[in-house]
């Protein structure tokens, strides 16, 4: 059978790990923190949207006829058409998204994609932000369960983050700005994904006009691995 | 649809539904010859969903909860809830589509589609017990569709019928992953420990199962 080439997720700079992120968020069977750092893409790719279409499409026509059914209960159909006579006096009723709280974002937070506001704002705390090394900060967000850690990462132009290495596996959002390591550079709406004990060194160029702000979403705390910035792993980014 | 063959002695209902459609002008298939299968001629779920919306028709609101109803159940049950749970989150999602039915756009998504993306959001909000819907809920597949050129989403539903046959012509070891992976709520790793494939291996069929079966929406380019 003749292969496909798929221009959209070429054009997308879509790799097969990235791929499989969007379409496991199509399944609906990603975790929290998968999920956030998938919308916060889909904030600053819009176009990558189309390929989520797709795949609901396709979920769709897997649901309509790939599927054997399942009886349902004797009660159900009744028990929905009582409740669709209840459900049309509240459906007016149903709040709207609200606007995340502004009062809860510092400043550093505005520019962040709407997916990530809200899901600041839902946390209910206002973001710490805590210093790690001269012009880099980092501030942790609660995830769903201990599995995965959630920090958003800003760091100044030509700061260079210690040598670590990761013990499972980490992906990384570029939100704004750039960064390199020793495999290119990187840019705003990358996925970077790192495996299991993969070392690297990464940078914010030098003259670039802007801090990068990144969101990383790792199975594990990184460990810091050079002598001098072991005792950054107290921080347990 | 052969299912909707059941219901062709409904005439009265028929009728009233193809007046809507005609009314309504959804574009009818045109890709390639006609089949057997062609459904220009009979009452689609779109269609049932479509007068749903516009005259609150309960009639037609059974129809499409007999026949979904029942697959979302399936689709919970495999992904590990328990028959109680999927049937009430099956409950749940024909009730949004009752609500919500007025603001289904068959130009803009499938049938299918949408009940899919909104039983899928009652699993993510069921299993996440989190207050607002991440996946901004039922409105999905019509929010984004704006960033469509109107040409991809006549594409989309023109190409149906030839994304329901390149589904039944996949190859079995594409098409058992991509069951899993949809149906068994199992990402990529998982699958990969579980049936002793690389996960690069299990990632890679995957997308080639994906990209044959976005061909035929008009995605990716005969190569």
């Amino acid at each position: 059978m003749a292969e496909f080439k798929d221009t959209l997720c070429t054009e997308l700079g879509i790799c097969d790990d990235v791929h499989a992120l969007l379409w496991e968020y199509a399944c609906g069977s990603l975790d929290k923190s998968h999920n956030l750092l998938i919308e916060s893409f889909l904030d600053i790719r819009p176009q990558a949207r189309k390929v989520i279409n797709q795949f609901e499409t396709i979920g769709g026509a897997m649901l309509e006829k790939g599927c054997n059914p399942t009886k349902m209960a004797e009660d159900s159909l009744a028990r929905v058409l009582a409740a669709m006579d209840c459900s049309k006096a509240t459906a007016s009723r149903t709040k709207p998204d609200t606007e995340p709280d502004q009062q809860k974002l510092c400043k550093k937070s505005q520019e962040l994609p709407p997916s990530l506001k809200y899901y600041i704002n839902d946390c209910g705390q206002k973001p710490r932000w805590n210093k790690m090394v001269p012009g880099m900060a980092f501030c942790k967000l609660p995830g769903q369960d201990g599995r995965y850690t959630i920090t958003i990462l800003e760091a100044k132009p030509g700061v260079k983050v210690p040598d670590h290495k990761h013990k499972g596996t980490e992906i990384i959002l570029v939100l704004s700005g750039a960064f390199y390591d020793e495999n290119g550079t990187y840019t705003q709406g990358d996925i970077i994904i790192n495996h299991d004990q993969s070392h690297h060194e990464p940078a914010v160029p030098k003259d670039c006009d802007r801090a990068c702000t990144c969101l990383i979403v790792a199975d594990n705390p990184m460990q810091f691995t050079g002598a001098l910035t072991r005792l950054l792993n107290i921080f347990k980014l | 649809m052969k299912n909707l063959g059941l219901y062709e002695q409904e005439n009265t209902l028929l009728n009233s539904l193809m007046a809507i459609k005609q009314k309504a002008q959804t574009p009818s298939g045109k890709r390639g010859t006609k089949t057997k299968t062609d459904l220009s001629d009979e009452v689609t779920f779109d269609d049932l969903l479509v007068s749903v919306g516009a005259t609150q028709n309960r009639d037609s609101f059974i129809r499409v909860f007999e026949y979904f109803a029942p697959r979302v159940k399936s689709f919970l049950m495999q992904g590990g809830f328990n028959p109680e749970t999927a049937d009430e989150l099956a409950q749940e999602t024909m009730l949004t589509v009752w609500d919500k039915a007025s603001s289904f756009d068959p130009a803009q998504a499938k049938a299918s589609t949408w009940i899919f993306t909104i039983a899928r959001n009652k699993k993510i909000d069921y299993i996440r017990k989190y207050k607002r819907t991440p996946l901004k809920a039922e409105d999905l597949a019509f929010a984004q569709s704006e960033t469509n050129a109107p040409d991809d989403n006549l594409a989309t539903l023109q190409d149906n019928k030839a994304l329901t046959e390149a589904l039944e012509k996949l190859p079995e070891e594409q098409a058992a992953l991509l069951r899993k992976s949809f149906f068994e709520d199992k990402t990529h790793n998982d699958i990969a420990e579980e049936s002793d494939i690389p996960l690069g291996t299990v990632k890679s069929r995957i997308r080639l199962a994906l990209e044959r079966l976005r061909y035929h929406l008009g995605a990716t380019d005969h190569g």
